[in-house]
């Protein structure tokens, strides 16, 4: 038996299966990064609201059984999600192997007892998590002879902090400022207390006639200290009115204090918000561009990508520069770029198109490119290099491109002196400033030209300059103006031209499928 | 120590401002063989300027006065182009304005790190101003935007290749002189690409052949075309030849 549970464990460990259906679990619970939490996230809330809903309406009207179906339904969907949230909060199977291991290793005989104490430990320390109950008190009442309990449906409505992020963060401000906030509470009962027994004392005797028990006397220092003050009791008594008095500078003083407790914390607790939420846009993203460092580089870098439509996401840790990018409504995170789990949270493995890493210290950037290498051996990663000297350093850490700034600025600088005309013609077509740029049309399958020599193409009929071709066989050979009867023209070649947007896109339609046009 | 200057019909190049920057452009005009003179005031710098040995001469002044400018030659009739890439912008204004006040014809290039500091340059006197951040974000966008082409335009530019981007100055005896540059068959004939033309009479913008009008090519245009390097060569002397 023993034997055959440690297989088993061992099995689960070395199963694709279990793996991805654990992964899929974590990415739809947990991964805030996900699309799929996100989703799962809104119909959740969807479930509880209705079915919230539906108690609130059943109060006065008979439920038609369609609508009780539906309840049937959705509690089905919270034990499902408790299950799935229990399963993946401790994995047993990891630490009957790890028990294992440990007893071959010490050559002593393997305790499965010993295994399940942990494992069932783990587990109920989960099932009686403040949230787990949350979740049970909002299943538990639907069981009929538990209908007693049906108030605790109310209970569902939290668990709809657990599909929002900004209230969970909102209730984290209470659990982090616990010492303060009870201090202020103990303070606050201590008042009621006080001036409850000193009004009870004075007037309930037969005094004020509104005072019966001390109950009374309690309810009244309550109402009056929250300011709230209903006046079906008053004090009559001198010593009542003095008590009411400080009650009531009491209560304002408490309630100043907890709103500036709350307030701070919540700004403190911005950052995090707002990091969370520049994550869950990320993960909305496809193929973006992750730029580390939003300095003056950084920041014409990212207009330019912006106008050429590109999705961008910011790594800063400067606040003033943050806050430049958040002005221009920017995803922006403010954190450290070297960071391999932030690097992991963004989606360095799938949603990132290029990272370019632009701190004007070389070893931070040299850091940032080992730490995405980590995750992504196949990214592209543009460096910027500050010291000629580090150049072939960053080139060894994985960079695919290193920028010399200095040697960029110093040829450009050449360039203009040398020819200040092509220049400008070449910084045009680059860039597209005013509408001709320089394009690479890709001759795909169904083109009707593969196979036919390149003078079958008629350049001059879309105004359109050829410089061009490269051939899909050799990628890094360019074959400047080539005969044009000489050259075959074969699938993936590449066509660089220089046109317009309009010239280029009939252009393309051309070259791509029809042939109406072709003489 | 220095580089000799070289005799009769030499370029001279004039950089203020020792840095980073400078010595990477100082490097590569001492590549291209032309003469180079350093001025950097303040003396540490200077040394360090020295080591590099690519200057022909160099000078450790303010350049507060005209007469140390005329010093360095900035009136010189082959002194060509004025960098100035000193760290402190102030200066760098200081010598573009007087730098300009002594030679109408001189091409400057300042630095300038703002749009503010590039219009400030340009009233000075600067042909033209370079924004470093600008220039490093752009190669960097172009380097994800267009990578092939900016490949082929780099190889092209820095000469990686046999092929040059050339402006040709249109003299008034030019055989181009008059000619649509549509109906024009002269540039296949030399296997030259003609990207388009800089009219200086209509407008200082560039006109590109892809825009679609057949433009005709005057005196005192600059064209520009792409090529090998003899192709160049042999078109320019066939069409100034008249």
């Amino acid at each position: 038996m023993k034997n055959l549970i440690v297989k088993l464990a061992y099995k689960i460990d070395g199963s694709k299966a279990y793996h991805s259906f654990r992964t899929f679990l974590i990415n739809i619970l947990l991964n805030n990064a996900t699309r799929h939490k996100k989703i799962f996230d809104l119909t959740m809330i969807f479930l509880v609201i209705s079915t919230i809903g539906i108690l609130i309406y059943e109060v006065r009207h008979t439920l038609h059984p369609y609508t009780i179906y539906y309840e049937y339904f959705a509690i089905f969907i919270f034990i499902l999600e408790w299950l799935a949230r229990l399963i993946v909060s401790f994995e047993s199977h990891k630490q009957i192997i790890r028990d294992f291991e440990e007893s071959q290793l010490l050559n002593i005989q393997y305790n499965l007892f010993a295994s399940i104490k942990i494992i069932t430990k783990a587990k109920l320390s989960y099932i009686f998590s403040p949230m787990s109950i949350m979740d049970l008190l909002a299943i538990l009442p639907s069981y009929r002879p538990l209908r007693i309990l049906r108030i605790f449906l109310i209970f569902r409505l939290f668990k709809v902090l657990r599909y929002t992020n900004s209230l969970n963060q909102f209730i984290r401000v209470f659990v982090e400022k616990k010492f303060e906030l009870l201090l202020l509470l103990s303070l606050y009962f201590l008042v009621i207390f006080f001036s409850a027994t000193i009004l009870y004392v004075y007037e309930g005797n037969g005094l004020n006639t509104k005072i019966h028990s001390f109950l009374d006397a309690l309810y009244w220092a309550f109402i009056t200290v929250s300011t709230i003050g209903y006046g079906d009791i008053t004090p009559v008594s001198d010593a009542g009115k003095s008590v009411t008095l400080v009650l009531i500078i009491t209560g304002y003083t408490i309630i100043a204090f907890f709103t500036s407790i709350v307030t701070s914390s919540i700004s403190e607790k911005l950052d995090v918000i707002k990091e969370d939420n520049a994550l869950s846009n990320t993960a909305k993203l496809k193929n973006y561009i992750l730029v580390c460092g939003y300095g003056n580089v950084g920041e014409v870098l990212v207009n330019n990508l912006k106008k050429n439509y590109y999705e961008v996401l910011i790594i800063e840790k400067n606040v003033e520069r943050i806050k430049i990018a958040e002005s221009k409504k920017l995803n922006v995170i403010k954190d450290d770029a070297t960071n391999i789990d932030l690097l992991r949270k963004v989606g360095i493995n799938k949603n990132v198109k290029a990272v370019i890493a632009l701190s004007d210290n070389d070893t931070v950037n040299l850091s940032i490119i080992l730490a995405v290498r980590s995750l992504n051996k196949e990214i592209n990663i543009i460096a910027r290099c500050n010291r000629f000297k580090t150049k072939e350093k960053l080139k060894i850490a994985g960079a695919t491109e290193v920028i010399d700034i200095n040697e960029t600025v110093g040829l450009v600088a050449l360039g203009q002196t040398n020819a200040p005309v092509a220049f400008e013609a070449i910084d045009e077509i680059l860039i597209n400033r005013k509408g001709a740029f320089m394009s690479e049309i890709e001759l795909f399958e169904h083109s009707e030209f593969i196979g036919l020599p390149l003078s079958s193409i008629n350049f001059d009929l879309f105004n359109i300059t050829f410089l061009g071709l490269i051939h899909s066989e050799n990628k890094e050979k360019f074959i400047f103006n080539p005969k044009q009867d000489e050259i075959i023209l074969k699938q993936k070649d590449l066509l660089i031209v220089i046109g317009y947007e309009l010239t280029l896109k009939e252009f393309q339609t051309y070259v791509q499928s029809h042939s109406s046009r072709r003489l | 120590m220095y580089n000799h200057i070289q005799a009769e019909g030499y370029k001279m190049k004039i950089i203020f401002g020792y840095s980073k920057l400078s010595a990477e452009i100082a490097h590569e005009i001492h590549k291209k063989g032309d003469n180079l003179i350093i001025i950097e005031p303040n003396s540490k710098e200077y040394k360090f300027g020295k080591l590099d040995n690519y200057a022909n001469k160099m000078y450790d002044y303010e350049c507060f006065d005209d007469n140390d400018l005329i010093e360095v030659g900035i009136q010189d009739k082959n002194t060509q182009t004025l960098f100035c890439l000193h760290n402190d912008f102030n200066k760098n204004l200081f010598v573009t304005l007087s730098a300009r006040n002594l030679n109408k014809e001189l091409q400057i290039i300042s630095l300038a790190s703002t749009n503010n500091d590039a219009i400030k340059l340009k009233l000075a006197g600067a042909t033209n101003t370079i924004n470093p951040y600008e220039t490093a974000a752009v190669n960097i966008f172009r380097k994800i935007h267009r990578p092939i082409s900016l490949k082929i335009l780099d190889d092209i530019l820095y000469s990686n290749s046999d092929l040059i981007i050339e402006e040709i100055y249109i003299k008034e005896d030019s055989i181009l002189n008059g000619v649509y540059f549509k109906t024009t068959k002269i540039f296949k004939e030399y296997n030259l690409v003609l990207l388009g033309l800089q009219d200086k009479e209509i407008t200082n913008n560039f006109i590109f052949t892809s825009r679609g009008i057949n433009h005709k090519i005057d005196y005192k245009d600059t064209i520009v075309v792409l090529g090998k390097k003899q192709d160049i060569k042999e078109f320019k002397l066939h069409i100034h030849k008249g």
